[in-house]
């Protein structure tokens, strides 16, 4: 059962990254109450190289 | 000696000038753009300023492979993974996106990320951190606090081996009502 939902958005520049090395995105989540369970859902990610 | 020929397409002239440098011996051709010109791109042969459009041709032509210019960057990726199962863990764990959510830049390495997801938890009244991570070598698995992967120095928590914050304001523990 879903009690709670919140959106999250985050938009970052990660400089410096190897060129032609494959690079993960991952999200991490813990929760207050241990005994109900803390979930993500309907997650998207755009990924673009910058040009400078 | 020109080694090449400059063909201004457009009729437009490029503000500040155009030449090579292509008769000094060894040397490598060069396009001088004005300082106030901008949107300079060199994707193959053609070389784009504001106005005007230039076609390189010749032995030291950038599409000769006689002279550098700048690698495109990589494809933009979109993704949408499937949603991943969810965890009672009081400390943060992964969520296992790593798998499938991966980019390879070829350019600049400067790599703009872009993330939205819904946050939700059984219970109200509850507080979900939420912390954006990333890294090289194997993607970690969903759950898996300990998992070892290849991190760049001096960004990852002590506690969380597995990968780097993207920023400080990346992570963020939302207060579920």
């Amino acid at each position: 059962m879903v009690s709670a939902v919140s959106t999250f958005a985050c938009t970052d520049v990660i400089a410096g990254a190897a060129t032609g090395t494959v690079y993960w995105f991952d999200i991490a989540i813990d929760t207050s109450d241990t005994v109900n369970a803390a979930f993500i859902q309907n997650v998207s990610v755009s990924i673009t190289e910058l040009a400078n | 000696m020109v080694k090449y020929f400059v063909t201004i397409l457009t009729g437009l002239p490029i503000c500040g000038g155009v030449y090579n440098n292509a008769t000094a011996a060894g040397s490598s051709p060069e396009i001088h753009l004005s300082a106030t010109s901008t949107n300079n791109t060199i994707t193959g042969n053609v070389v784009t300023s504001t106005g005007a459009t230039l076609v390189l041709n010749g032995a030291h032509s950038p599409a000769s492979g006689n002279v550098g210019y700048n690698t495109a960057p990589a494809a933009a990726a979109n993704f949408k993974p499937a949603n991943p199962p969810a965890t009672t863990s009081g400390t943060l764990v992964m969520m296992g996106l790593g798998s499938t959510v991966t980019f390879t830049p070829n350019a600049t390495g400067k790599i703009a990320i872009n993330l939205t997801c819904e946050i939700g938890d059984a219970a109200a009244s509850t507080n979900v951190t939420v912390s954006p991570r990333y890294g090289t070598g194997t993607a970690p698995r969903t759950w898996r606090s300990r998992d070892r992967c290849q991190v760049r120095a001096g960004r990852g928590r002590a506690d969380l081996p597995r990968g780097p914050a993207w920023s400080a304001r990346s992570a963020r523990s939302l207060a579920l009502t």
